[in-house]
């Protein structure tokens, strides 16, 4: 966070209305018949001020940041210091330059001191702000790569029923791209190991990238602010939680110095207290409501926004009634201030969300989408995943081998043979012996005794499923799967269990899947790759507990029949 | 130096193994599936697995080296991902045995990379 991002120019930018008429505002409450021209003024040049000493440090003492960045503790230091000099300007100016009357050297040095103190908050926040933002874009940008590669092979599954005739069109595909390195090799007079190695692993990236122009630019358009920024209100109510203390300590300091200020320090605390707690109610009122219903973007849109008047409208009647008086100015100001802070401290807790291990919660959204991309036809749904795997996994990682041993062809010139080796980089591309298990529509005791085998040596599981399985169709055999291994995960890695029993019942309209270890126990339901699957999965009916059939956990869901 | 390989696609196993060897690294096995390797750690002794992030269905590289981890404590890993961005499976990767070694499979053009790291990874556990 002390390197590339530490200074953010956009963000900066964005905040100067709010630093600079933060200034007038306060300056306003104090006593209203100060000269609001004559203090905008004042503090116009303390911002502009500030931003030239901050432009000069990022050229000379921070210029190396990106390749040695600083500690983050530093850019709380360097808060402190653009604060104290925004403020310690703002009053000089008021007081030699623009002589506005009642402004004292006391008074410019505690300015410079209370502003520094915010400064000190502003800018790590900035930075968090900017890192998480970049962050986001970065993994949001890798996503839609995926996204996009996947929707590039798996477009036939919109017109295509047939399970061979999609394998057949995506044979087609490989073999384009298998005649364009064959070409390529039959051009070389001689041989060049690098050349060929160099080839492969650029096909080893781009075999599963988007193949076509309208793919790419599919994905070009996707990276806009307004997608990305919409995409980021998705993770609210993920991470309030953990920003609504930030947005509550930052309220604090913001109205502090305000209403201390304006209204002594008696009237002034009693206004705060009363202020951060309801503030404190309705922002932890709203993370209790987007935390447990599934909420479209919308409703996280339309609901943030009713609870962040409703904040300012309280702080309104609070105002009015300690005071007496009509504040509607205060009403507006309280609004974008808690906005401001909102937006600005939930921006920070991504950031701390992806390093907290929540980013899997993000991947997880972003893996809805790719299931959803899936699933668009169900009786293709195996095929195209396991076609997925093989490009994804396997294929790249044969391109990957052939290439070096190309590129180390050189240490063992003897032993190498490249015809042979050409021939085995064509063979890679063969789906027909790769994919031949993947024609097989497999039930669903194949794949739970496949499951049970691969876990065989770390977890001994035991399966027994009771169930009429001409019901199921490949998408709930697909689902059902994927529980049982993701609980197998989870009892390897939380619960560090070494036995399990699988359990598939019927119930009604749903399947029951009950997978029972004996680990040790877990704390209820905990935000992470798993909890994020599994309440995909169910559409959130899971649960997790002791195992009510001897020592151990055992983690239920029920998928529905018919979803 | 013991290595033990985990990798379940043939042809990039015997790459690796062939690689290593010829370097004068002594692979005392190579396993195709988490079973193989579970198997062999009970009775085998081994200084460090190079283990592949990406095994198929079922267990994942990093479920292997945990189970590994508690048969013989003193392992070093070196895991091999192919995700462009590791950071993607961050909190996965924080979950490897302490001192794990990762190695992008795009950055593995030359097997002195490969030695490097599980030289690394054997320092850690020693």
């Amino acid at each position: 966070m002390g390197g590339e991002y530490a200074i953010s120019y956009p963000i900066g930018i964005a905040l100067i209305p709010f630093m600079t008429f933060g200034v007038v505002v306060s300056e306003w409450l104090k006593n209203t018949k100060i000269s609001v021209g004559d203090w905008s003024v004042a503090a116009i040049y303390g911002t502009a001020f500030t931003a030239v000493v901050l432009m000069a440090l990022d050229h000379t003492i921070l210029k190396n940041r990106i390749t040695h960045p600083i500690p983050n503790n530093a850019l709380f230091g360097i808060g402190f210091f653009l604060g104290a000099i925004k403020g310690f300007v703002t009053g000089i100016t008021a007081s030699r330059v623009l002589h506005i009357p009642g402004v004292t050297f006391t008074d410019d040095l505690l300015r410079a001191l209370t502003s520094a103190i915010l400064g000190m908050f502003i800018v790590p926040t900035i930075a968090f702000c900017s890192y998480s933002w970049h962050r986001l874009i970065r993994y949001r940008k890798f996503a839609q790569e995926r996204l996009s590669a996947i929707e590039e092979v798996t477009e036939n599954l919109i017109n295509e029923k047939s399970r061979i005739v999609f394998l057949e069109n995506t044979q087609k595909r490989l073999t384009e791209i298998k005649l364009d390195f064959e070409n390529l090799a039959k051009n070389q007079k001689e041989f060049d190991g690098i050349v060929l190695a160099d080839n492969l692993e650029k096909m080893a990236r781009d075999v599963i990238r988007p193949l076509s122009h309208k793919v790419a630019k599919n994905r070009k358009s996707e990276t806009s602010f307004f997608a990305i920024f919409t995409d980021s209100l998705k993770l609210f109510p993920v991470v309030l939680r953990t920003s609504n203390p930030w947005v509550l300590v930052l309220f604090t300091l913001f109205s502090s110095k305000i209403l201390i200020n304006g209204r002594g320090v008696e009237a002034g605390l009693k206004i705060v207290a009363l202020r951060i707690c309801v503030l404190a109610i309705v922002l932890y009122g709203l993370s209790a409501i987007l935390s447990r219903l599934q909420v479209s973007l919308t409703f996280i849109i339309l609901i943030c926004t009713l609870a962040l008047s409703l904040a300012p409208y309280l702080h309104y009647e609070i105002y009015l009634w300690i005071t007496g008086e009509k504040a509607v100015e205060a009403f507006w100001i309280n609004f974008t201030t808690i906005l401001f802070l909102f937006l600005i401290s939930n921006f920070a807790s991504i950031f701390s969300a992806f390093e907290i291990k929540r980013n899997n919660d993000f991947d997880a959204k972003y893996m809805k989408e790719f299931d959803q991309v899936l699933r668009k036809n169900n009786s293709n749904v195996e095929i195209s995943n396991e076609l997925v795997r093989y490009l994804h996994g396997t294929l790249q990682t044969r391109l990957s081998a052939s290439a070096f041993r190309f590129r180390n062809s050189a240490s063992n010139p003897e032993e190498f043979d490249f015809e042979e080796e050409l021939r085995t980089v064509f063979s890679h591309f063969d789906l027909e012996d790769s994919m031949s298990h993947a024609l097989v529509q497999e039930d669903l005791l194949s794949k739970l005794n496949e499951i049970v085998t691969k876990w065989d040596g770390l977890i001994q599981s035991t399966s027994d499923v009771n169930i009429d399985l001409s019901r199921l169709n490949s998408e709930k055999v697909s689902k059902i799967c994927d529980f049982v291994n993701e609980a197998l995960s989870n009892a390897l890695r939380h619960g560090k269990a070494d036995s399990a029993t699988i359990e598939v019942r019927d119930a009604i309209n749903d399947v029951l899947v009950e997978v029972s270890n004996n680990g040790q126990p877990v704390m209820g339901k905990s935000n992470g790759l798993g909890s994020a699957l599994f309440d995909e999965l169910t559409n959130r009916r899971w649960q997790i507990g002791k195992n009510p059939k001897g020592p151990g956990v055992r983690v239920s869901g029920l998928i529905s029949r018919f979803s | 130096m013991r290595v033990m390989l985990v990798e379940d696609d043939d042809f990039t196993r015997e790459t690796i193994k062939s690689a290593l060897v010829r370097s004068g690294i002594d692979v005392v096995h190579e396993a195709a599936d988490p079973k193989s390797a579970i198997n062999f750690a009970r009775e085998g002794s081994i200084d460090v697995v190079v283990v592949d992030y990406n095994l198929g269905r079922g267990p994942n590289g990093i479920d292997v080296a945990q189970a590994l981890a508690r048969i013989q404590p003193n392992l070093g890993f070196v895991m091999l991902t192919g995700f462009l961005n590791p950071e993607l499976i961050q909190s996965n990767l924080s979950a490897m045995p302490s001192g794990s070694r990762y190695l992008l499979k795009q950055e593995l053009q030359k097997i002195e990379t490969l030695i490097t790291e599980i030289r690394l990874a054997m320092k850690k556990s020693e």
